[in-house]
């Protein structure tokens, strides 16, 4: 008796269990059948570990409050974001991004941080047919000599920077002798080339240039030993790093003699409460300010107060206006980004006219061509701000060059433009 | 003349730092006979404490003070929960000490966030001192007086008080020690807490020198580890020279050949390795 019991009991729920499988089954049928569109998975890939986390919190911060201004929706379809730690090092973006291709199958990635990371990661999206939006890092080559139809990026890039800086070095700091000092990586070495090659056409001279391991701790000795012949230095030192870089600056008396010029980075709105008064008159290139009075920029910045309850910093910005660029393409092609090829035609073709740093549009290259400003660190009611001095409007990142002959030159390197005037 | 001026004033305050961060280590040692992984994590809570208290009350030598007390104890409890156990399991102990530097980082990032942060040190010791055409920063000469003096306090410590005695009784033989009645579990967490408070302190010196910011702590272990090979393990002598070598070594190697830079700070602790597997001053 007992048994049969326990028997029915069994299938009782065996009944029960199939009937509510069915159950799931039918409601997803007809959920999805209602929606009819599958979300539009986006990866997003900044560093939340190491040196850059407080930066890559900004990327995703910023990337978010536009998403959230729309209701992380599109033609339709939500958007889901997934965020993949990008350390500090290409090795472990790469195996990020393999997660994010192969399981959760995202339909386009955007963010990078970190240059060497974004020429590791270009190839690996390219092999896959996945659209990448470059939402920060720099690097010339993959808008240029190793551009790929599946690439677009509407930040800014080292050499686009770096000609702007060597322009306004000679023909409004009135510099003609510079020492430049600069990370040891791809950033750097871009950046500075771009400097150079513009400086030294113009008729200046780049008398030393001094290359700083990614991980210096004091930059006591490299200061020291800079030459004081020059009128002034070009920097391109980042992160936490950018902090000890101007203090030994600052202490070492070199501010009272020099003018420092820097792509802005080096004092970003993230970095400059770290950096404090040692910041003070630093000259900066950048495609955004805090300061820039524009009013995108001040809805922009409330936005932001109200989202996460602090500041815009120029992380921001980049991921904010990078998040609108692909989701009004994702509009353009009315939510049908499993169609590639026509999803990078739209990014590739749109243009934001009122964007929080100006107007945007793309080359055919594939890199923004936009407004980018010199700025100066001033102290504003007791607060330090990147103040615009200076619009160099629409500025492309081959400058006024020809690309096609642009790019039959090397990439800028380490040691291209060889330094002439260094002694 | 200017050059070498300059140079060596870096290379000298920079191995004040150095000695504060590697004379803990090499304490902790001596007595435990385990790489304090931990180390470095212990540096970067200090700075962060000094930097909150300064943020609070302005007071630059409070927040040295309360860093130290804070990381001293927190070095404590460590040593009494996790590591007291396992004494004499080298191996797992170093495995814990880098379980707890991972924790104690993201602990870090948790509460003081990424961003880099820079302690503002009083008025008189910031800027510069100018004599004729070199500039010498006051915070580097306060740094510069400030580590012979903490060397001379500790070298007394450990070499003329009793307590001192203990200590060295206990690294040199622990049982035997234990034998003659020392109580050898105490002197291990004391020496444990005083090496902890040395890095705490070193961190807010440092948070004023060269700021602070997540990752910092496994950036300077290395040093750590350099300073006390070539100095040799355990030994606080060594830790002070092993930090001048090193100090003026990094220094002077980044000014002449700044693409060597890895190359001339690992290459002379290849070299002690080599012909000297102890250290300079490390005992057989």
């Amino acid at each position: 008796m007992e048994k049969t019991m326990q028997g029915q009991g069994k299938k009782f729920w065996i009944v029960v269990g199939l009937c509510v499988m069915v159950a799931v089954f039918l409601g997803t049928a007809v959920f999805s059948f209602g929606a009819e569109k599958k979300p539009i998975k986006i990866g997003f890939i900044a560093p939340s570990t190491g040196n850059w986390a407080q930066n890559g919190m900004d990327m995703a911060d910023g990337f978010r409050v536009y998403l959230e201004e729309i209701n992380y929706t599109v033609a339709d379809r939500k958007i889901e974001l997934i965020v993949e730690d990008e350390g500090e090092s290409p090795a472990t973006a790469v195996t990020k991004l393999r997660k994010l291709i192969n399981q959760d199958k995202v339909d386009l990635v955007a963010g990078i941080w970190a240059t060497n990371s974004a020429y590791a990661l270009a190839p690996q999206c390219e092999a896959a047919k996945v659209p990448l939006v470059i939402t920060l890092s720099a690097g010339d080559d993959l808008t240029q000599r190793k551009r790929s139809p599946y690439l677009a990026r509407v930040t800014f890039t080292g050499c686009q920077l770096g000609h702007v800086a060597g322009d306004y070095a000679y023909s409004k700091l009135g510099w003609r002798k510079v020492v430049t000092v600069a990370m040891d990586y791809a950033w750097g070495w871009e950046s500075v080339g771009a400097f150079q090659r513009l400086f030294e056409e113009m008729g200046g001279k780049v008398i030393q240039k001094t290359w700083t391991p990614v991980t210096t701790m004091d930059f006591g000795p490299y200061v020291s030993s800079l030459n004081k012949d020059a009128d002034g230095v070009f920097e391109v030192v980042t992160g936490a790093a950018s902090i000890r870089f101007l203090k030994v600056m600052k202490e070492s008396g070199m501010m009272d003699k020099w003018k420092v010029l820097a792509p802005g980075t080096a004092v970003d709105e993230t970095l400059l409460p770290g950096i404090g008064d040692n910041g003070i008159g630093v000259y900066s290139v950048f495609p955004w300010s805090w300061a820039l009075n524009l009013p995108a920029n001040e809805q922009f910045k409330e936005k932001v107060r109200k989202s996460i309850k602090r500041e815009a910093t120029g992380t921001m910005a980049m991921n904010y206006t990078g998040a609108e660029w692909i989701v009004r393409a994702i509009k353009a092609v009315g939510g049908e980004v499993e169609n590639k090829e026509k999803f990078m035609q739209a990014v590739r073709s749109l243009e934001i006219k009122d964007s929080p740093r100006g107007a945007l549009k793309l080359d055919p290259y594939g890199h923004v061509i936009d407004d980018i400003y010199i700025r100066r660190v001033e102290k504003v009611g007791g607060i330090l701000q990147n103040s615009i001095v200076e619009k160099y409007p629409q500025v492309s990142q081959f400058w006024k060059y020809d690309p096609e002959t642009y790019m039959k030159s090397p990439v800028y390197a380490r040691d291209y433009p060889p330094c002439k005037f260094c002694q | 003349m200017e050059f070498w001026i300059n140079q060596t004033f870096n290379g000298l305050s920079y191995a004040a730092l150095l000695f504060l961060l590697g004379g803990g280590f090499t304490l902790i040692f001596g007595v435990m006979k385990i790489a304090n992984i931990a180390h470095g994590s212990f540096y970067l809570v200090g700075g962060y404490i000094g930097y909150t208290v300064v943020s609070l009350t302005g007071n630059f030598y409070l927040a040295i003070l309360v860093a130290c007390v804070v990381v001293a104890v927190m070095g404590m409890v460590m040593e009494r929960l996790f590591l007291h156990k396992l004494g004499g399991q080298d191996l797992r102990q170093m495995l814990i000490t880098m379980g707890i530097a991972l924790f104690l980082q993201d602990l870090c990032l948790l509460i003081w966030g990424g961003n880099p942060l820079n302690l503002s040190v009083p008025s008189y010791l910031a800027g510069s001192l100018r004599v004729g055409k070199y500039y010498f920063p006051i915070l580097r000469i306060f740094m510069l007086l400030g580590a012979p003096f903490l060397f001379l306090l500790l070298y007394w410590f450990q070499e003329m008080t009793k307590v001192g005695a203990m200590v060295r009784a206990a690294v040199d033989n622990m049982e035997m020690s234990e034998g003659l009645g020392i109580n050898v579990p105490l002197v291990t967490l004391g020496v444990f807490g005083l090496g902890a408070l040395l890095a705490g302190f070193g961190g807010v010196v440092g948070c004023a020198f060269m700021g602070i910011y997540p990752g910092l702590d496994f950036e300077l272990l290395p040093f750590a580890f350099v300073v006390v090979i070539i100095g040799g393990m355990g030994s606080l002598q060594g830790a002070l020279v092993g930090s001048i070598i090193v100090g003026l070594i990094d220094n002077f190697g980044k000014a002449l050949f700044p693409e060597l830079s890895y190359f001339t700070l690992f290459a002379p602790m290849a070299i002690v390795l080599a012909l000297r597997p102890t250290g300079i001053f490390g005992k057989g």
